[in-house]
């Protein structure tokens, strides 16, 4: 009993079925022998035989089942699966409601990731690079406080007509704020020519600036400020420069331009780290504080104001 | 829509790593890998080891190495033998599927373990997927995925039985209602088939043969049941004694006495998981028949050698190779059937 027997045979062409049956009777078998060789049950070989698929068990199943018994009848399988495959649609699968998993737990009840979070990561990027950007654009202008502060008290209390340190601030360009300043205040506590020779020491304690050049008027009005503990920081080069004071407290942190002054006053000691320290002039407390001893090789500067144990 | 946006970023993988052959089933695409677990390393003069090959380059490479190069096998028995190799080769292996995309995507894998494998041989699998570039790993067993991927519907109440053959493990495994009622692995497959050719060779014919070259007469003339016409293969292995490499022709019933041993423990595994299963499910496997899957399924007679052991219908699965990696990738699909990956319950 070959492939050559069976196939031309028009009655069961195209049956899985009816190709067995026939293939059996050719073989002299009854549908007991072949269960038993198979090892199948009789039932099942009938509905094999009479092509009642939905009555068998899932696809996997039946081509198992169609091998054996084409096996056993010494027939071509492929045929009968191709044939079974084409009469028979299976339902479709059903996937399993809950699995345990392997290494804990259930499939479908505790994902620890969502996958929304890669569809909509990058739509979140775009918003915080957005956020941070606008952030940044707002805190640009570092400058603006430090020269407010400079000018407050000698505004207010000399000429009285410019109160509102805001309205003075943008049209002047960092870099020539103090001197324009200087002709308008009588005298600006942080004029680096005023500051860099004060006459009185004991004077120079409470407003050195002012005391240089106007000794009477200023003193009460700037009272406000405690001139002794201001720092100044004048930029002759470009540099980085962190300024914090004995509470920790930022006074000043960015990259600072050529030509920028910037009075700072706060808590002493201040602590200062300056990025290009060679191009920098500090004082502090009208006193010009020389900076070779913390410059080093790479021109940063890392001290203390006052230094430990100066005062 | 949102699928096509999904694909773009997520990648979600079926990896069948297995003793022999690693598979990777890639969602929406079918199997896309079917490689030799394998990895060749190169070691310099300064001590410092570089992969020079993974997967069929490096099996090529097996047995005809220099002494700078080092072919190893990172999995034994079904478990990771060599941590650091396992996750190069995986890496490897991801980073083939994955190439020619315009981004990395996020990598998402259902990974299989053998049923018999401890705690901390399951957490080497994981962490060494995690390790290999995956974002999130869920560990399945190897029975429930082959069966899966087979086609046998787990969740009905019926029992199932699935064996499933591999390179390093042979589980068997009676499924009901989505999980497994009984099952037991040991440490028999594929590389066991040819540890005992190759004994077998040395015993009889005073020769010795390679582990591939036991691996293409198992494959060519290997049969696990007597009755077929005899089959022949010519072999060449180095004769003990002379030292010199000699010709000799082995025949399939040769094969079939070399195979007796590890044969008859997947047998034992069979027929004891038959015993221990309740009668209720027990009625229901011997009307439905045992599945085979897994590479060693293709052993010639296999089926019929353990339906003539316990009277049962034994039923090879369609593809029986990939079985367990498609089962994966129905996992895949199930989860998000489900909404499991577009909730955060």
């Amino acid at each position: 009993m070959n492939a050559e027997h069976v196939t031309p045979d028009p009655a069961v062409h195209g049956s899985p079925g009816a190709t067995i049956r026939a293939a059996r009777i050719r073989a002299g078998l009854s549908i007991e022998e072949l269960a038993s060789g198979t090892r199948l049950t009789k039932q099942t070989l009938e509905s094999m035989e009479s092509d009642a698929f939905d009555q068998l068990l899932e696809p996997v199943y039946v081509r198992g089942y169609f091998r054996k018994c084409a096996r056993i009848l010494e027939i071509p399988e492929q045929p009968l699966i191709d044939a079974y495959d084409r009469l028979y649609t299976p339902p479709p699968k059903v996937p399993p409601q809950r699995l345990r998993l392997a290494s804990g737990g259930d499939l479908g009840s505790s994902p620890r990731v969502s996958s929304r979070l890669p569809i909509f990561a990058p739509l979140a990027a775009i918003v915080i690079i957005s956020v941070l950007w606008m952030v940044r654009q707002a805190s640009t202008p570092t400058t603006a406080p430090a020269t407010v502060q400079m000018i407050e008290p000698g505004t207010d209390a000399e000429t009285g007509a410019i109160s509102d340190p805001t309205i003075l601030d943008p049209p002047l360009p960092p870099d020539t704020a103090v001197p324009s300043m200087s002709t308008n205040a009588a005298a600006p506590p942080s004029d680096p020519a005023a500051t860099a020779a004060p006459a009185d020491p004991a004077a120079a304690g409470t407003a050195p600036a002012v005391a240089t050049i106007e000794p009477v008027a200023p003193a009460p009005a700037a009272a406000p400020t405690p001139v002794g503990t201001q720092l100044v920081l004048e930029f002759d080069a470009i540099s980085w420069a962190r300024v914090e004071d004995a509470s920790g407290k930022s006074l000043l942190s960015g990259v600072i331009s050529a030509g920028e002054k910037q009075t700072l006053d706060g808590k002493p000691p201040y602590s200062l780290f300056l990025g290009n320290a060679p191009g920098v002039r500090v004082t502090f407390g009208g006193q010009p504080i020389d900076l070779k001893a913390y410059v080093k090789s790479n021109s940063t500067a890392r001290f203390s104001i006052p230094a430990a144990g100066a005062n | 829509m949102l699928d096509a946006v999904r694909r773009l970023f997520v990648n979600d993988l079926s990896i069948d790593l297995g003793t022999a052959n690693t598979l990777v089933y890639v969602r929406d695409e079918g199997i896309v890998l079917n490689e030799p677990s394998v990895v060749a390393i190169r070691s310099d003069a300064r001590g410092s080891k570089k992969v020079e090959a993974v997967g069929i380059e490096a099996k090529k490479m097996l047995g005809r190495t220099p002494t700078n190069i080092s072919t190893i096998r990172p999995l034994r028995d079904g478990v990771i033998a060599d941590y650091t190799v396992t996750e190069k080769m995986l890496q490897h292996f991801i980073r083939k599927v994955q190439k020619g995309r315009m981004m990395r995507p996020i990598t998402r894998v259902v990974v299989c373990v053998p049923y018999g494998s401890t705690q901390v041989e399951r957490r080497a699998i994981r962490e060494s997927v995690e390790n290999a570039g995956a974002r999130k790993v869920w560990v399945i067993e190897e029975p429930i995925a082959a069966a899966m991927g087979a086609g046998i519907p787990i969740g009905d109440a019926r029992g199932s039985m699935v064996v499933d053959i591999g390179g390093g493990t042979s589980e068997v495994a009676v499924i009901s209602l989505n999980g497994i009622v009984y099952a037991e692995s040991v440490r028999i497959g594929g590389d066991k088939f040819d540890e005992a050719i190759v004994s077998y060779v040395r015993r009889q014919y005073n020769m010795l043969i390679g582990e591939a070259t036991a691996e293409r007469i198992k494959q060519e003339i290997g049969t696990a049941f007597p009755g077929h016409e005899v089959q022949e293969i010519d072999v060449v292995g180095r004769h003990l004694a002379a030292g010199v490499p000699r010709n000799f022709t082995m025949n399939s019933n040769e094969i079939l006495d070399a195979l007796q041993e590890p044969l008859a423990g997947i047998v034992k595994a069979v027929k004891q998981a038959l015993e221990r299963t309740p009668p209720e499910l027990g009625s229901d496997v011997a009307e439905r028949g045992i599945v085979l899957t897994g590479g060693g399924a293709l052993l010639r007679d296999l089926d019929k050698l353990i339906s003539e052991e316990t009277g049962l219908p034994v039923i090879i699965a369609d593809d029986p190779l990939t079985c367990v990696a498609r089962g994966g990738g129905m996992v895949l699909d199930m989860l998000d059937r489900q909404g499991d990956f577009y909730s955060m319950e």
